[in-house]
């Protein structure tokens, strides 16, 4: 559109003859104020006015209270040790010392001269002496069980810069910092040994699953008291990590029960798998290269959520590659909120449609599947999902031609929402660069997949993808995308 | 392919300080106090404006009225969560234009704004387009700014019917004032291909 005809446009716009309002109108709507303007009485006034002066009040009140009682119980703490630091037999302090000659009968002398450090830092706090006692010269399992989670860590490939799945994903699973066991707060913590390994076994995570049992301790009968209150604190830790073993495996299943959104996978261990396989220098079998999942791996979360509702992204561009005719790639993207809870429920009988205009496109296809899309009973926080779609389009586009329409059917609190997106021509009318990165991956991606089944051959995604990690070199996603491009074209074929 | 050229900013654009209502500060808190008086100064300066956003959304003037009335009834019972954050007159456009979708969407009329001649709702009197030159062209605008998707009407309409600048609807819609003009680019891409050609 030129300039001119853009500025007639605006003034046919704001110049618009308006009638002036019918008489009346003022005191009609003048009328209604009493009915719905309802003034504060003065008590709600000032009951709303002393509402934040005395919440601060009660805040403040609650403090110092908590300070006083924490005072008094520290200073009663105190008194009891100082009592039993005068009245306590000697023996009793070097209780553990007793006990580390026990277990150095079958340990290292390394580890009795442990313990003869222990005695030493234990003299003075006498009630945790048990504990420390116990964690520093406990056997090793609890350590062994953290270098096996190291271990882990490696095998998955997470300390490379690959991304776990949950990371490049949608934020459902997330990644190992947030699902990962809480890490010990002490020493104590780590080298507590698990009293019953009836207790310990159950935890699901693998790492705990396959951790070798805890060595016997031989202690000797003068000492068994005592290690009643060692072991007190372990069960806590087995609880810990119980709970997060479980909080793992429920997001986990979560995770797996989204692993296909309106029909379309968006599983990111597909890219996993195959990525694994292209390292070990073999080529993947084209049944084992879902399309789909790797467009929605490569598009990946966006890099702000919609703070509310579902988002509804529709973008068109020339295709990546250049062709014979004129081809473009559509996509629609839907994100929903941050992941707050697992449980929270965006919004239901959602159903996509995408109707393109027969008259500008020749011929189209869902990219990775010909199936239509299906409905989507519920919509979770932390979801996004990408489709794209494959045009050729017919000769002679205009710029203001309808090429397609992406609309968005949901229920949100109840209420029926509809999200409506157009392409037109001008939307085609830019280069391949001016694409969002977003897109631009999405499309990289279902380019490398087809080229993975073979149904599309001598396509340099590789080349692509690593200008766009040149461009953004904190780009994760381009990153992997190039280097695993370019190792299915250097060994995996 | 030819590039798309950035949407250009208007020079009414670049300096939005719009304070259509200079003591809307003060009257709010007397109108949150009850003071009747207060709430129909409120009123008096603002419903020929509100009234003038909707005739443009309906093009029918009782309609208008009708609606303009309903708009302040649902303002006294909104006005506990203005938070003043946007201005007055952005906050009683956006519910007049909610207004105005939810009487256009009430299931009695069953009509859909993707209907070619859903919102025909003026009053076709004899002789009303040789009274008015412009009324026809006037009219073909509004419907297909109707016509519109949501996104894009609501801008367009918020900004040049209401008279909202830029950084408003920005504000209101939660985007940066470049996608509000880009809205505004696309929506006369639309409007133009409607008012010069049929949109297959």
């Amino acid at each position: 559109m030129n300039t001119k005809r853009r500025a007639e446009l605006q003034r046919k716009l704001t110049l618009n003859a308006v009638p002036r309002p019918p008489v009346g109108l003022a005191e009609r709507i003048k009328a209604d104020i009493p009915k719905y303007l309802v003034a504060e009485s003065g008590p709600a006034k000032f009951a709303r006015s002393m509402t934040f002066p005395m919440r601060i009040a009660a805040s403040f009140v609650l403090v110092l209270t908590s300070l006083a009682v924490a005072m008094l119980f520290v200073s009663r703490n105190s008194d009891e040790k100082m009592a039993n630091s005068a009245s306590a037999p000697r023996p009793m302090i070097f209780a553990p010392q007793q006990r580390s000659v026990a277990m150095t009968e079958t340990m290292s002398t390394t580890a009795a001269g442990r313990t003869e450090e222990v005695n030493l830092d234990i003299v003075e706090e006498a009630p945790i002496v048990p504990q420390l006692a116990a964690a520093r010269v406990a056997p090793p399992p609890a350590m062994e069980r953290q270098d096996f989670r190291d271990e882990t860590k490696r095998e998955s490939g997470t300390e490379d810069d690959y991304a776990t799945a949950g990371e490049v994903a949608n934020g459902v699973v997330g990644g190992s910092a947030v699902d990962a066991p809480p890490p010990p707060q002490s020493m104590a913590e780590v080298a507590a040994p698990a009293p019953e390994p009836a207790v310990t076994q159950p935890a699901q995570s693998g790492f705990a699953r396959e951790m070798p049992a805890p060595a016997p301790v031989p202690v000797s009968p003068a000492l068994e008291r005592e290690s009643i209150t060692v072991t007190a604190e372990a069960p806590m830790v087995d609880a810990r990590r119980e709970r997060a073993s479980a909080k793992f495996v429920s997001k986990a299943m979560e995770a797996k029960a989204k692993d296909n959104v309106f029909g379309i996978s968006v599983s990111p261990e597909v890219f996993h798998d195959i990525r694994r396989t292209i390292e070990n220098g073999q080529r993947p079998a084209p049944s084992a290269v879902n399309v789909e999942a790797l467009v929605n791996y490569f598009a990946g979360p966006p890099e702000k959520r919609p703070r509310r509702g579902v988002r509804l992204e529709v973008e068109a561009s020339p295709a990546a590659i250049p062709a014979k005719g004129d081809h473009a790639v559509l996509r629609f993207t839907l994100d929903t909120p941050d992941a707050t809870s697992s449980e929270s429920l965006v919004a239901s009988n959602a159903r996509i449609e995408v109707v393109i205009n027969s008259a500008v496109v020749q011929r189209t296809r869902r990219i990775g599947d010909s199936e239509p899309l299906a409905s989507e009973s519920e919509l979770r926080a932390g979801m996004s999902v990408t489709g794209l779609y494959a045009l050729e389009m017919k000769p002679g586009l205009r710029a203001t031609q309808l090429v397609a329409t992406v609309r968005l059917d949901y229920i949100e609190n109840g209420k029926p929402q509809t999200l409506t997106k157009v392409v037109h021509g001008y939307d085609l009318a830019k280069s391949w660069q001016r694409a969002s990165r977003r897109h631009r991956l999405a499309a990289l991606g279902a380019l490398w997949g087809e080229s993975l089944k073979g149904t599309t051959g001598g396509v340099d995604v590789a080349r692509r993808a690593e200008e766009l990690a040149t461009q953004e070199p904190d780009d994760v996603r381009a990153r992997e995308l190039a280097r695993a491009a370019n190792a299915s074209a250097a060994g995996g074929r | 392919m030819a590039e798309v050229a950035p949407f250009p900013v208007s020079e009414a654009e670049r300096d939005v300080t719009v304070a259509p209502f200079n003591e809307e500060r003060r009257l709010l808190a007397a109108v949150r106090a009850g003071d009747r008086e207060a709430a129909e100064e409120l009123v008096e300066r603002t419903y020929s404006a509100v009234f003038a956003s909707v005739y443009r959304l309906c093009g029918d003037s009782d309609l208008a009225a009708d609606l303009t009335q309903e708009t302040y009834q649902k303002a006294w019972a909104a006005l506990k969560g203005f938070d003043g954050r946007s201005q007055l007159f952005t906050w009683l456009y956006r519910i007049a234009y909610t207004t105005f979708l939810n009487h256009v969407r009430r299931p009695r009329r069953m009509t859909s704004l993707d209907e070619p001649d859903s919102i025909d709702v003026r009053d076709e009197r004899p002789g009303a387009e040789d009274l008015l030159a412009d009324a026809e062209e006037a009219e073909r605008l509004r419907k297909a700014v109707m016509k519109l998707p949501e996104d894009l009407r609501f801008t367009v309409t918020a900004h040049f019917w209401g008279g909202l600048p830029v950084k408003e609807i920005a504000s209101i819609e939660e985007i940066t004032t470049v996608a509000i003009r880009k809205r505004l680019h696309k929506a006369f891409g639309l409007i133009e291909a409607m008012l010069g050609e049929e949109v297959p």
